[in-house]
């Protein structure tokens, strides 16, 4: 835990406070750094003011999670009512635990994770283009993910389907250019 | 339809390291900051936000003076040769250390830059002192308007009395969104203005080039092409990290895929067909000449007037172009 201190970025040394938002770099007493250094109110945060909740007064509605603390806020997915230290803000709406672990990733507002199938696509089907034999079996994969994966969600940040669509192409191409070549060697055969 | 949270690109820097190794890049969102680390095919995210953010710590580091050790004294070496042995190789090395050198001294001292919230502290993607001291300052106000609604100094729990703004949705493009006092619309870049004139002069050598054959205008010709290309990329890097004017962003994607596609096929045609030709030649009498296309041989081969009239044309049209769309939408505003 890092609260309430400030450390050297190189040497993790703890600061003291008047290091901060001097405008200027100052030398770290310990590895002679460097350092400039920005605070901000939340370093003067007491440790012990997220624990400290108010308790539960009669005819007050009480946290879900916490029977004995009062709640603040209700949940605006479920409903529940919340105290201070179960209620989860993001983006202005207020989640419980529950929500939160249970949500799909479509709905999920701190998803920490995603597969970027269509980069995956389109290096399945270009990269094998380097040993092209191999391209018999990847070709068909790659179409394989882009049908599987067209509605699957894309990077969080803002990102076109393009590559789903060349890799689509690309290995369409080489499954074209595989039955062409086994049509030619059979006829060939055969003449 | 999915929504997505407006971001803003703030840097980006490669993280090496087995576990943790990745592509890192930092955006800005209304109420967060955003780092993603994208290894391979799998995208992570990491969110700070402002209201937890409890400070941000820049220390200087020696890359930068190492870095103009190294191009310095591989510039140093490349003179040495190049004066006892004077050549083409020479000279492109000369020029790109040179160019390495500067780029490294304009991009300014290095830094490691670290964020601290209550339970961790991570190093942000910011290598670059004149940059991090560029995004800190950013944030610095959007962080502190977060904070001020909180009583960090009571010790019941906090809850927001006020509601958040709205987030706003992704409009149909990525672009990030405009910085404090900057236009909506994007400014004019000069470095767009400096390649669609670099086009426009371009495309007029090789015009005459090809009407009428001179020996140093095919050089003045390739030298214009190998400084389109450059122009171009710069352009394209440009545009992605500040807002340009959106119109004029399509014509520099053009003359980048015009120059990627058309050089290499062009000379990869006219090279086949030089290398079948003195194939012939040297069947027919025994002599052998040299198998690469030279710039005077390329000139000479039949057919290469057109193409370079075909070259010249699309450059100054997509010159022309592209002033005319950066020049007219710059001066909207002001007549407004």
């Amino acid at each position: 835990m890092s609260g309430g201190r400030l450390a050297c970025s190189e040497c993790e040394t703890e600061l003291p406070l008047d290091f901060a938002n001097t405008g200027e770099f100052l030398v770290c007493p310990r590895c002679n750094a460097l350092v400039r250094a920005f605070a901000f109110p939340a370093l003067q945060r007491s440790e012990t003011a997220a624990l400290a909740l108010p308790a539960l007064a009669s005819g007050e509605a009480s946290c879900f999670y916490h029977p004995q603390k009062k709640a603040v806020v209700a949940c605006d997915n479920c409903g529940r009512f919340l105290c201070g230290l179960c209620d989860v803000e993001i983006s202005g709406h207020h989640r419980c635990p529950g929500c939160l672990k249970s949500a799909s990733p479509q709905q999920n507002p701190v998803e920490n994770r995603r597969v970027l199938y269509d980069g995956l696509a389109l290096a399945l089907a270009i990269l094998p283009l380097l040993g092209w034999p191999v391209t018999i079996f990847t070709a068909p994969t790659a179409i394989f993910i882009v049908v599987r994966h067209w509605h699957s969600p894309l990077s969080i940040l803002p990102r076109t389907r393009i590559r789903f669509v060349l890799a689509f192409v690309i290995a369409l191409a080489e499954i074209c250019g595989w039955v062409a070549l086994i049509y030619f060697v059979i006829a060939r055969a055969h003449r | 339809m999915e929504t997505t949270t407006l971001y803003r690109r703030l840097g980006s820097a490669h993280q090496f390291g087995v576990a943790t190794g990745g592509w890192n890049t930092l955006y800005l969102a209304p109420d967060h900051l955003l780092l993603r680390t994208t290894s391979s095919f799998v995208e992570s995210y990491r969110r700070f936000y402002f209201s937890d953010i409890e400070a941000i710590t820049i220390c200087k580091t020696v890359r930068f003076s190492v870095w103009n050790g190294v191009w310095g004294t591989a510039l140093f070496f490349s003179i040495l040769a190049l004066i006892f042995k004077p050549g083409w190789a020479g000279t492109i090395c000369t020029n790109i250390f040179f160019a390495l050198l500067l780029v490294n001294i304009a991009r300014g001292p290095t830094s490691v830059t670290f964020l601290q919230t209550r339970v961790q502290r991570r190093a942000l993607p910011l290598r670059r002192v004149k940059r991090a001291l560029k995004v800190v300052n950013l944030l610095s106000e959007k962080i502190v308007a977060a904070q001020a609604e909180i009583d960090f100094s009571a010790t019941a729990p906090v809850v927001r009395q006020t509601a958040p703004p709205p987030l706003e949705t992704a409009p149909a493009t990525s672009f990030p969104p405009p910085l404090p006092g900057e236009s909506a619309g994007g400014g004019v870049s000069l470095l767009h203005l400096a390649t669609f004139v670099m086009l426009v002069l371009s495309g007029a050598v090789a015009l005459w080039e090809g009407l009428q054959h001179r020996p140093v205008l095919i050089y003045a010709t390739v030298t214009a092409l190998v400084l389109n290309i450059g122009l171009a990329v710069a352009c394209l890097v440009q545009q992605r990290r500040r807002r340009v004017v959106a119109r004029v962003r399509p014509v520099a994607w053009v003359s980048i895929a015009g120059h990627a596609l058309g050089v290499p096929l062009v000379y990869m045609g006219f090279a086949m067909a030089y290398m079948m030709r003195e194939v012939n030649y040297a069947r027919a009498t025994g002599k052998t000449q040299p198998a690469q296309i030279g710039v005077a041989a390329l000139r000479a081969m039949p057919g290469f007037h057109y193409v370079l009239l075909v070259y010249g044309a699309f450059c100054v049209i997509l010159g022309l172009l592209g002033c005319v769309l950066l020049l007219s939408r710059a001066r909207k505003p002001s007549t407004s």
